[in-house]
């Protein structure tokens, strides 16, 4: 039962919110609830999982959860797009609003809110085939890569050094607490192991476009992230092998933000395509509140110049940022309305767009273990009308924004706008 | 749903039949395009996207959102056409199925791609072809016509 049962009344609901925005797909409204109220399954939604099948619980995929449910991974929804929903944990003793339910009827997997079927779907996520295998060291490949329906995905650092000093940890994140309370002693794995899961999951035809690394800060080095540089740089190169020399392949590299001969280096000396410094807060005051180690070791508007700068080295349509959307609203420092905060974030938000990058805006969850973990997230509205409006701005500014898109994610739902955007 | 006869179905599997989708973006503006995998799997019609950036595949993804309806015209080789009427309602982009259809096609077609599998149910199903057309517009609009074709033809003589 939700923490505030009278939450409905407060504020709209579902159909209310598809209603209020005729231009906005149905769908991706409720692709965003679904994310920001989370779901259960139901016995004979849980029956349809086929272990030999499905992704349930891949280990490497839940640097963000602890959970050990036996869920899916994610959801495939009938427009053929993908719903990252597992990566997170919720509170699930007392949730902030009511999940809702996946369910079985008339042998079609649907989703249910207060006893009634909002939508169906076509599945749960298929498990790749090299995630039956093992390393040379006997531990299961997907330690190492993990995946989502069309990518690969290596998370470098499970351990993020922001939160090094007490308190500079970003205030929603709980992959640090994760890490600690897994009792893991190794922040990342030899490369050689790396490559062995890389060699086998590109074998499989017709499932992947992509592969994305990415991984928790490291500070340290010559310069500060010099070392973060250099570990991503390695396994890029690794990755490249596989290519034509010199050929630039499918990838993207969510990191913390390099300085100019940092992300030089990143280019000329790797085929990496697409670079995603995360400014995660789009808000001086706010970000300087929230992710205090960005701020102190790199700070607000040195990180927005940073990525301006990444977009003269990879290209215009090759630099995207993502944002915790709705955490600009955590209590006591963050915007106390949400008319207030969809002016000021929606402001700075043109800004970053207008420099040709696109905004992947991910619906910010109080996740257990996080400094936010009790706070209240925002409305289902206020996440629909800050998305349509980023949605605007990314189709007046810019005219190639493809490549980070839902194949390649299927967390940043608002970004699913872009499938209808002209022809590239 | 409209059901699909079996003199269609027989047409749809020649491939010497022309199959051809039309569906609009999201400012209205409407795409045409041959799709010469087009057929039918239980009595809904499947087709194969392969083209990573199609316009039809940014049009039916419109189409599925706003649960708007797209067109499909056939033209046999003998120039019988039909008109269908449908709805986008599923497209698979991912799983075992996708990616054995996904080696099928590189198999009979060389170095393709695999973007969408489309799923459409039919809605209106019709011939259009010219003699058929004409023969029930004579039949249910006798009236609709120019009233010279109407006028005796010693009138017309004189």
């Amino acid at each position: 039962m939700a923490r505030d049962k009278e939450w409905r009344k407060k504020e709209l609901s579902l159909k209310e919110v598809q209603e209020r925005y005729p231009d906005i797909p149905k769908s991706m409204i409720l692709k965003v609830d679904l994310q920001r109220r989370g779901l259960t399954y139901s016995d004979a939604a849980v029956a349809k999982i086929d272990p030999d099948i499905h992704l349930v619980n891949a280990a490497g995929a839940n640097r963000f959860r602890v959970s050990a449910d036996y869920v899916p991974d994610g959801l495939l929804m009938r427009d053929g797009s993908y719903l990252v929903i597992s990566n997170f944990d919720y509170e699930k003793k007392e949730p902030e609003r009511d999940p809702y339910l996946i369910d079985v009827v008339d042998d079609q997997i649907v989703i249910v809110d207060q006893d009634e079927v909002v939508d169906w779907i076509q599945g749960y996520w298929e498990k790749p085939d090299f995630y039956n295998q093992k390393a040379s060291n006997g531990e299961p490949l997907n330690t190492y890569v993990a995946c989502r329906p069309q990518r690969l995905e290596i998370t470098i650092n499970s351990y993020c050094h922001f939160w090094d000093t007490p308190g500079e940890g970003c205030k929603y994140c709980p992959m640090s607490p994760n890490y600690k309370l897994s009792g893991k002693t190794e922040e990342r794995y030899d490369l050689k192991y790396y490559q062995e899961a890389f060699a086998e999951a590109v074998k499989q035809k017709g499932r992947n476009t992509i592969v994305i690394l990415t991984g928790g800060s490291i500070l340290s080095g010559e310069e500060v992230l010099d070392d973060e540089l250099q570990v991503y740089m390695d396994v890029l190169k690794m990755i490249g092998e596989f290519f034509e020399p010199g050929q630039r392949f499918p990838s993207q590299l969510i990191a913390t933000a390099f300085h100019e001969r940092q992300l030089e280096r990143l280019y000329e000396e790797t085929g990496l395509m697409i670079y995603t410094p995360d400014i995660e807060v789009l808000n001086k005051e706010k970000f300087e509140w929230i992710c205090p180690g960005k701020a102190r070791h790199v700070g607000y508007e040195e990180w927005k110049r940073r990525i301006f700068k990444a977009v003269d080295i990879f290209g215009k349509g090759n630099v995207t940022t993502g944002v915790v959307l709705g955490v600009e609203q955590a209590t006591p420092n963050g915007f106390p309305t949400e008319d207030e905060a969809f002016r000021a974030i929606t402001e700075e938000a043109e800004h970053i767009i207008s420099h040709g990058v696109a905004l992947a805006a991910n619906i910010w969850r109080a996740t257990p273990r996080s400094a936010f973990q009790n706070q209240n997230t925002p409305s289902l509205d206020y996440y629909i009308r800050t998305l349509r409006e980023f949605d605007r701005l990314q189709r007046k500014y810019i005219s190639n924004p493809y490549t980070d898109d839902y194949r390649r994610c299927g967390a940043h739902v608002g970004l699913d706008l872009m499938r209808t955007y002209g022809e590239v | 749903m409209a059901v699909i006869g079996k003199e269609l179905l027989e047409i749809l599997e020649d491939p010497q039949t022309l199959k051809c989708i039309a569906a609009t973006d999201r400012d209205g503006i409407p795409h045409i395009s041959y799709k010469g995998t087009l057929h039918v799997e239980e009595d809904v019609i499947v087709f194969y996207d392969i083209l990573q950036s199609s316009q039809i595949n940014k049009n039916l993804v419109h189409a599925i959102w706003f649960e708007k309806k797209v067109a499909i015209s056939i033209l046999s080789k003998d120039r019988q056409s039909f008109h269908i009427v449908g709805v986008p309602f599923k497209c698979v982009t991912a799983g075992a199925y996708f990616e054995k259809t996904y080696e099928r096609l590189r198999a009979e077609k060389g170095d393709v791609d695999l973007n969408a599998i489309w799923y459409i149910r039919p809605e209106q199903v019709r011939e259009n072809t010219f003699s058929v057309r004409k023969a029930e517009e004579e039949q249910n609009y006798p009236v609709l016509k120019h009233i010279d074709r109407m006028i005796k033809p010693e009138f017309l003589e004189q």
